[in-house]
């Protein structure tokens, strides 16, 4: 079964970008998009995927407190964050949470890839 | 009782409720803290408290600064407890965490309230006497609150006023909310944003208007490079980061529309960005046409301060783009070559360039080493890791906090080299060394780090040796002490030498090399550089007071020296006398004893007038204050000269502009328009650039519309069928040429007066004597246009009259040059600067004015019989020619001329380029250089003045005008 992942984004052509990347290129299956970060916390409750990619800056719930309470309710979830360059603190914010990786937007499709691939392990 | 906040101070107050929500915070969580620790019976820790204690400081430090005097007032008296509690003069109990409590509490109340309606509507006594209990607990006399703390800086008595509108512009939203809405890309978090969700604050809008317009240029630049460089990459990067920046920019002061557009077109070219693809030129029209709405909504956002305008189409017609570009794009990946367009990547090809870092391991800094020693301490082994951050990581140092984050996860990491700022300005592949203390092994120590963007090459276990240089106790670092050798040294290699890739990776290599860059340039608001500037004036003035007095000083020191000298002399003779005396008292025998005491006395007189006279310590105190006023009139003019360089700006961005301009006139006109920009970087004062704008545009559009013929035309007289404008910027001595030329057909005089005179601007018989020079400048007469049809673009009302009235009003010149066949150039004469101009002085009715020396043809001196009057005019011949003379007082209200007896009169000609006048003068005082000071609005509408300047001898001289002098005088 391919593993299961949830993109989180507030601008739907990146999720679909992202969303393409790993469908076509990785095998994998996006089961839910989030357009902000309430979203992504309901449906990775809900859902219980593999991997999230992780949008910060949006609306309602940005990407470092949905990633908080993800982390809170599973410590052991794995959460890609996709974020612009100008959104350093924030991003290190992130990692020290522990965020499992990260990418810099805009991104070019092979990184969306062996990020993915290397959270999951599915690439040594 | 409460005050409103003048309005000056209030754009100071969203940074400070910003800030100050965040120290309050601060306290709140320190405080309790402390509640925790005192229940628990510890005390509290002194960093806390100072942390506190500087919070509470900062919040007063700023409010006091704005004036805003109750939040001070309450501050610090906080500020006072905690610091007593910090320097233990006081403990914390639980009273005194309450009292505390409760005023974070007021203020908080206090910022709400000047967020809310812009005044300190709180009461703030009881929590000051609260305070005050505690600090003096004996308590006799408790002062009240306000008016014991007076703001650090004086600030202006708040006067009160009417309503204050606050700084904010409303902005309809024209789309509805929905999820594809902009995303806050760089809206800031909008919950502690204390600027109004729903407008602009006024503090930004003049600076965001100016980035985007700026940014607009840019763009249209790029778009057009695109245009005809097709397959360069480089732009759309370019273009991207500019969009990126204008949709940040608008996110921040919250100009949806312009966000939701720079959005929408920043998501398009992400994707060529990301695919590393040139833009299609398909594209560029759409593209062009979100650069105008940007154009419109900034437009209407400076007239109106609310963007009045429909982003429906523009969106639409975007989104419809992203979703075709989006398909093609991934039709055409899969078609080249799937692999390489989205095949996963573990490691790149070989590396060709790598930033090495050598770690000096015997000299670490202590931070490093003491960890190391105490993890060694508990039995950790340390190792070194090795690894490569790749070129394309974007910030490589956050890649190095990801790897320390996860080493520290099973051990600890001691140190990472190179540090953050220098693994930040490295193009090249980075390598990067971690001295990480742990258990684990070097399998694990691989499969914690495998990640993205990082390759792993050595995970080496440090030998004793090396642990040994490391922690290293040895005596010789004393006398080398650790920090100067702390910075890893790097050093550039290259592995393979071949010629292709050292090709693309040279320019990055070149910058790699260099130390960290460093931002050089700074945004400043022109008026403070106005402020600067007035203030530089305003020194120089001082110094040739300055100048002046030692001058004065320096004739009271010769006349002194005289003194010393009689003195001198004096002293000699008396002691002649008296020997004289006693010889002569001698040789009679009489007794001269009171004569002989009176000597004595004006002897010793003498002498004490001879020491007070001669005051050697004066005279090299003099000579010190000589100096340096020599040495503050140098530095008085550098500083000068340093601001008014500061004010120059390249006229650049003003010529950018222009390609756009002639694309869509080209396209229009359907002429083939090639336009020459030469001389760009040339530097012109802002204010000055700022307003050619208009006139330049206009200019433009006349030499395209009627200078340049039409292709067939062209194609005719054997010329190219592409014409040629010229935009050609230079300085000359103290001014700037900025000459327009195209290769057109040139300009008709005598065609242009026919025209003049059938309009009736002029007779036939004026134009009979005109020479070819007065008839070409005729186009700049109101009312003219040689275009026998308005087409549009010329002609919207705009004449060569206002073009040539702009350029004046910078003291500058317009002068032509046509050839017939060949073609037509414009030449603009403008000043450097508009803040120093060279003046002659002259006085007239006592007062000293000056007039700008551009302006003066010549000073001459008639006989008064000279002086005939025509229709009451008093008007002399010079040269054959009549001149007309104006007493000042007639124009403007001066002081009337002094009545002399004088058989002549002096008299200063001025002329505003067409017409001249003689002015009456008492005397000439000389030329001078003088710096201009604008008036305050209040004068702004008095005639015939355009400012006034300060003399050496601290006097002011009113500049006169002598273009609204002549026009006054018809």
């Amino acid at each position: 079964m391919p593993k299961r992942i949830i993109t989180v984004d507030d601008a739907p052509i990146i999720r679909l970008m992202i969303k393409d990347v790993l469908t076509e290129c990785g095998g994998y299956d996006v089961i839910a998009e989030c357009s902000n970060g309430r979203e992504a916390v309901e449906k990775y409750k809900e859902l219980k995927p593999d991997l999230l990619t992780m949008d910060i800056v949006m609306p309602e719930m940005d990407g470092i407190q949905a990633l908080e309470e993800i982390l809170k309710y599973d410590p052991a979830a794995k959460v890609v964050m996709v974020t612009a360059i100008d959104q350093r603190d924030a991003l290190m914010k992130a990692i020290r949470l522990g965020a499992t990786d990260y990418i810099v937007k805009p991104f070019e499709a092979d990184r969306v890839m062996s990020a993915v691939q290397k959270a999951l392990g599915d690439l040594k | 009782m409460a005050e409103m906040i003048p309005d000056d101070v209030m754009e100071m107050l969203p940074e400070f409720l910003q800030e100050s929500d965040e120290h309050l915070q601060v306290l709140n969580e320190k405080m309790l803290v402390a509640e925790a620790a005192i229940k628990g019976g510890e005390a509290m820790s002194p960093d806390d408290l100072n942390t506190m204690f500087r919070s509470a400081h900062t919040i007063k430090g700023t409010a006091s600064f704005i004036g805003l005097k109750k939040v001070v007032g309450l501050t610090h008296k906080a500020e006072t407890l905690l610091q007593k509690l910090r320097d233990a003069e006081l403990l914390l109990n639980a009273q005194i965490v309450d009292v505390l409590f409760s005023a974070f509490d007021t203020l908080v109340n206090l910022l709400k309230s000047l967020k809310e309606n812009k005044t300190e509507d709180v009461d703030i006594d009881v929590d000051v006497q609260k305070i005050e209990k505690i600090l003096n607990p004996g308590g006799g006399v408790v002062p009240v609150a306000v008016s014991v703390v007076a703001p650090a800086v004086v600030s202006k008595p708040a006067p009160v006023v009417a309503p204050v509108v606050p700084p904010v512009v409303s902005i309809p939203t024209p789309l509805k909310p929905s999820s594809s809405q902009v995303s806050s890309g760089a809206v800031k978090d909008g919950e502690h944003s204390s600027v109004d969700e729903e407008g602009i604050s006024e503090r930004y809008l003049e600076q965001f208007v100016s980035e985007i317009e700026q940014n607009i240029d840019t763009l249209n630049a790029a778009f057009l490079k695109a245009e005809k460089e097709l397959d360069d990459i480089e732009i759309v990067n370019e273009v991207f980061r500019t969009m990126h920046t204008i949709k940040g920019s608008a996110g921040l002061v919250n100009a949806k529309p312009i966000a939701e557009v720079a959005h929408k077109m920043e998501n398009i070219l992400e994707y060529f960005r990301s695919q590393k693809k040139p833009l299609p030129v398909t594209l560029l029209a759409i593209f062009f046409r979100g650069v105008d709405a940007f154009k419109e909504m900034i437009d209407s956002l400076k007239l109106t301060r609310k963007i009045n305008y429909n982003i429906v189409p523009i969106c639409k017609e975007l989104d419809k783009c992203s979703i075709k570009v989006v398909l093609e794009m991934k039709v055409a990946a899969t078609k080249t070559s799937p692999v390489a367009a989205v095949a996963p990547v573990v490691v790149k090809p070989p590396v060709v360039k790598v930033q090495e870092v050598n770690v000096d391991w015997a000299n670490l800094p202590e931070a490093v080493r003491s960890v190391v020693k105490s993890e060694r301490g508990q039995g950790k082994d340390v190792f070194i890791v090795e690894g490569v951050i790749v070129a394309r990581e974007a910030i490589k140092s956050m890649r190095l906090a990801m790897i320390e984050e996860r080493l520290n996860k099973s051990g600890r990491v001691a140190g990472s080299f190179p540090s953050v700022e220098v693994l930040d300005t490295v193009k090249a592949d980075a390598m990067i060394q971690v001295l990480f203390c742990s258990n684990i092994n070097e399998t694990n120590i691989r499969e914690i780090l495998m990640m993205d963007g990082v390759t792993i090459k050595t995970v080496e276990m440090a030998d004793a040796e090396l642990i040994q240089t490391i922690m290293g106790d040895k005596v010789m670092e004393k006398e080398h002490p650790p920090e100067v050798n702390v910075v890893p040294e790097i050093k550039q290699t290259s592995a393979v030498p071949s010629p292709v890739v050292k090709d693309e990776h040279k320019p990055q290599a070149s910058a790699a090399v260099n130390t960290p860059v460093e931002i050089s340039t700074v945004k400043i608001d022109a008026r403070k550089l106005d402020k600067l500037m007035n203030l530089s004036g305003e020194l120089v003035i001082i110094r040739s007071q300055y100048a002046r007095l030692v001058g004065l000083f320096s004739n009271d020191m010769t006349r002194q020296k005289d003194v010393v000298r009689i003195t001198e002399h004096t002293a000699l003779l008396v002691s002649e006398l008296e020997k004289e005396f006693i010889s002569a008292v001698a040789s009679t025998g009489k007794d001269a004893g009171r004569l002989q005491k009176m000597i004595e006395e004006l002897k010793a007189s003498i002498q004490t007038l001879c020491v007070q006279s001669d005051r050697e310590e004066f005279t090299a105190n003099f000579h010190i204050l000589s100096e340096t006023t020599s040495a503050l009139e140098k530095t008085a003019s550098d500083l000068q000269a340093s601001v008014m360089q500061t004010r120059m700006v390249p006229v650049e961005g003003v010529f950018t502009r222009f390609k756009r301009i002639v694309r869509d006139i080209s396209k229009d006109l359907n002429k083939e328009v090639n336009l020459k920009i030469e001389g760009a970087e040339t530097e012109l004062d802002k204010k000055i650039v700022d307003g050619l704008g208009d006139p330049l545009t206009h200019m433009i559009r006349n030499a395209v519309d009627h200078g340049l013929e039409s292709a067939e035309d062209r194609a005719k007289t054997n010329k190219n069928p592409v014409g040629t404008i010229l935009l050609r910027a230079s300085h000359k001595g103290n001014s700037m040429c900025i000459q327009i030329s195209d290769d057109g057909k040139g300009m008709d005089a005598d065609k242009i007066a026919g025209i003049a005179v059938k309009k009736g601007v002029i007779t036939e018989e004026q134009s009979q004597r005109m020479t070819e020079k007065e008839k070409l400048n005729l186009i700049f007469l109101p009312g003219f246009s040689t275009a026998q049809k308005v087409t549009g673009l010329s002609g919207r009302g705009v004449g060569m009259d206002v073009v040539r009235s702009m350029i004046a009003s910078f003291n500058g010149v317009v002068d032509i040059n046509t050839k017939l066949g060949e073609g037509s150039s414009f030449i603009l004469k403008i000043p450097l600067t508009l803040a120093i101009i060279q003046a002659l002085l002259v006085v007239i009715g006592g007062e000293v004015y000056a007039l700008p020396l551009d302006a003066v043809t010549e000073i001459i001196k008639v006989p008064k019989k000279d002086i005939y009057y025509v229709d009451g005019n008093a008007t002399v011949k010079l040269r054959n020619h009549a001149l007309s003379l104006i007493e000042l007082e007639k124009v403007i209200k001066v002081k009337p001329n002094k009545d002399t007896d004088e058989d002549h009169k002096r008299l200063v000609i001025i002329t505003d380029g067409e017409n001249r006048l003689g002015v009456q003068v008492d005397s000439l005082v000389g030329k001078d250089e003088i710096v201009i000071k604008s008036f305050t609005k209040h004068f702004a509408r008095v005639k015939g003045v355009i400012g006034a300047s300060i003399l050496a001898d601290g006097n002011v001289a009113l500049i006169l005008d002598p273009a609204t002098i002549i026009k006054e005088s018809r």
